[in-house]
């Protein structure tokens, strides 16, 4: 079950990126390397803009200061297209009158891929998930947990290099939480794309994230990443002690020294 | 069934209440059957009349039915073409607007001299005065449109047309539907007062002919059955709209749901 990546994680260069919207500070200040293949989360108080700065990743906000640039594995600047990243959001944004099957072969669609090839690759992506048996659903009749998966097999559908999450669980009871969060571990890294997580909790950030990247503030200031160096990343790993000082680490990360 | 008659039994018992007042109150009070007819001699009247009468009717049905398809189409890509495009719909709803406020007794001599007598006329009567509701509701459709979906779309480069077409489009559905639902009741109004001015070019008489004609002749019996009649036909396009509508959202959308449940 290796969902194998044709190129490979794409690396994100992010130097002192600012980003202004409605003439507020959205974000202050951003500096962060992801390397390719790279889990990276990214924490911070609400309105610190986390989400602006996956936002501004993806395109979607223009920055006022700052560069992003994406990188191959050899280092070279790359522009991506549209299939090379994979969005998730919080709230799922699953077309509702469309089936689950439908739903996932929307970005292919998109892309002008032929019907027939796109509902092969929208099942195989879902069988995997296995997700099988849900494919002529309505939105509306799937659970939350469910739904946030159809999301996250909708994301990884093109094969992109690059994930943004945007608090993709948030909105899930703990249980469910962490059981899609270990299933999005083991997604991403079967595929090789880098990912790049937005989130509010923090033990969340720590059990995935090769790095954990706080923005400090409102507007956010971002802080030296903090390396998640567990062994493992299973029940195990979120009983032990150095679980519990590294979300501390990121806890003082966020506060500042004096706190 | 039994749901079905749950459903219409209420209506269908207050409806016959009524009838039965309005039959004694004529009979005791003894109005003169040209001022108020009674219930009874309506439906008399109607039934020796009743091949002029459902051919009338028929007639109408057509004009309010093509009348009504014309207007959703022309308001559905008028109000995607509104809904598009601030600039167009800063200069054309208000000019829109000013279009619904003009009487259609007004434009129906215009359209007679540019369509000539008939069915022509009375569809093009009954489009216009569906056509608004339409409009209205298709660019508030198109206007809602969930922002977070919109966004998938452009993460993914859709074109202009292909979010439209799979997006704003099916959104819109649901105030398409309620819009429609207006505009069905409308289209009759406009083909039966169509019909007052452009009457028929054929032999054929259509219910607002009926109503003009029975008029001059005081048969007020044979203007309450063409008013009645006309109702029907509101009523099963209604209900032909309501029923098309069901069948586009009850997959997914919670209005048809309600109207299963109830």
């Amino acid at each position: 079950m290796v969902i194998a990546s044709a190129v490979g994680g794409l690396g994100v260069d992010i130097r002192d990126a600012s980003v202004r919207l409605g003439g507020a500070a959205a974000l202050g200040r951003a500096t962060l390397g992801v390397m390719p293949g790279e889990f990276v989360a990214i924490v911070g108080d609400s309105g610190g803009g986390k989400t602006t700065l996956l936002r501004a990743i993806g395109g979607l906000v223009p920055l006022a200061g700052g560069t992003i640039r994406f990188l191959d594995a050899q280092g070279t600047p790359v522009a991506p297209g549209p299939k090379d990243i994979g969005f998730c959001f919080q709230e799922g944004r699953l077309l509702p009158w469309r089936s689950v099957l439908a739903n996932v072969a929307l970005p292919l669609e998109l892309e002008g891929v032929s019907r027939e090839a796109r509902l092969e690759a929208a099942a195989d992506m879902l069988r995997r998930m296995r997700l099988q048996g849900v494919e002529r659903r309505m939105p509306a009749q799937l659970s939350g947990g469910m739904r946030m998966r159809v999301a996250m097999a909708r994301a990884l559908v093109t094969r992109p290099r690059l994930l943004l999450l945007d608090e993709p669980f948030g909105a899930l009871d703990e249980v469910t939480r962490t059981a899609l969060d270990e299933e999005l571990l083991s997604l991403v890294r079967q595929s090789g794309a880098t990912a790049v997580l937005v989130t509010h909790a923090i033990h969340e950030a720590v059990l995935l994230a090769d790095r954990v990247f706080t923005l400090r503030g409102r507007p956010g200031v971002g802080q030296p990443p903090i390396a998640v160096d567990l062994p493992t990343r299973d029940e195990a790993a979120r009983v032990s002690v150095r679980f519990a000082e590294l979300c501390a680490q990121v806890q003082r990360s966020l506060r500042g020294a004096a706190a | 069934m039994i749901r079905a008659l749950r459903v219409a039994l209420p209506p269908l018992t207050a409806a016959l209440a009524v009838a039965v007042l309005w039959e004694v109150a004529v009979r005791m009070l003894a109005v003169p059957a040209y001022l108020l007819p009674a219930p009874s001699a309506i439906v008399q009247a109607a039934w020796d009349d009743r091949a002029r009468l459902l051919a009338g009717t028929l007639q109408t049905a057509m004009a309010s039915a093509g009348g009504l398809a014309l207007a959703v189409a022309a308001g559905v890509l008028l109000g995607s073409a509104l809904g598009a495009s601030r600039g167009l719909q800063r200069a054309f709803y208000p000019l829109a607007l000013l279009f619904q406020m003009v009487p259609l007794v007004a434009i129906a001599p215009l359209l007679v001299i540019w369509l000539g007598y008939g069915l022509r006329s009375t569809m093009a009567a009954a489009a216009i005065v569906a056509v608004f509701p339409v409009l209205a509701s298709t660019l508030d459709g198109m206007r809602s449109t969930d922002t977070g979906l919109r966004e998938i779309f452009r993460i993914h480069g859709a074109s202009r047309l292909a979010t439209w077409w799979k997006l704003e489009l099916p959104s819109s559905v649901p105030a398409i539907v309620t819009g429609a639902r207006v505009a069905a009741g409308l289209a009759v109004i406009g083909a039966v007062v169509g019909e007052f001015v452009s009457g028929s070019a054929g032999e054929v008489s259509p219910l607002g002919l009926v109503v003009t004609a029975s008029m001059r002749q005081s048969r007020t019996d044979l203007v309450f059955a063409a008013v009645g009649l006309s109702a029907c036909v509101g009523f099963a396009l209604f209900g032909i709209v309501g029923g098309l509508g069901w069948l586009l959202l009850r997959r997914w959308h919670a209005s048809a749901e309600q109207e299963v449940r109830s």
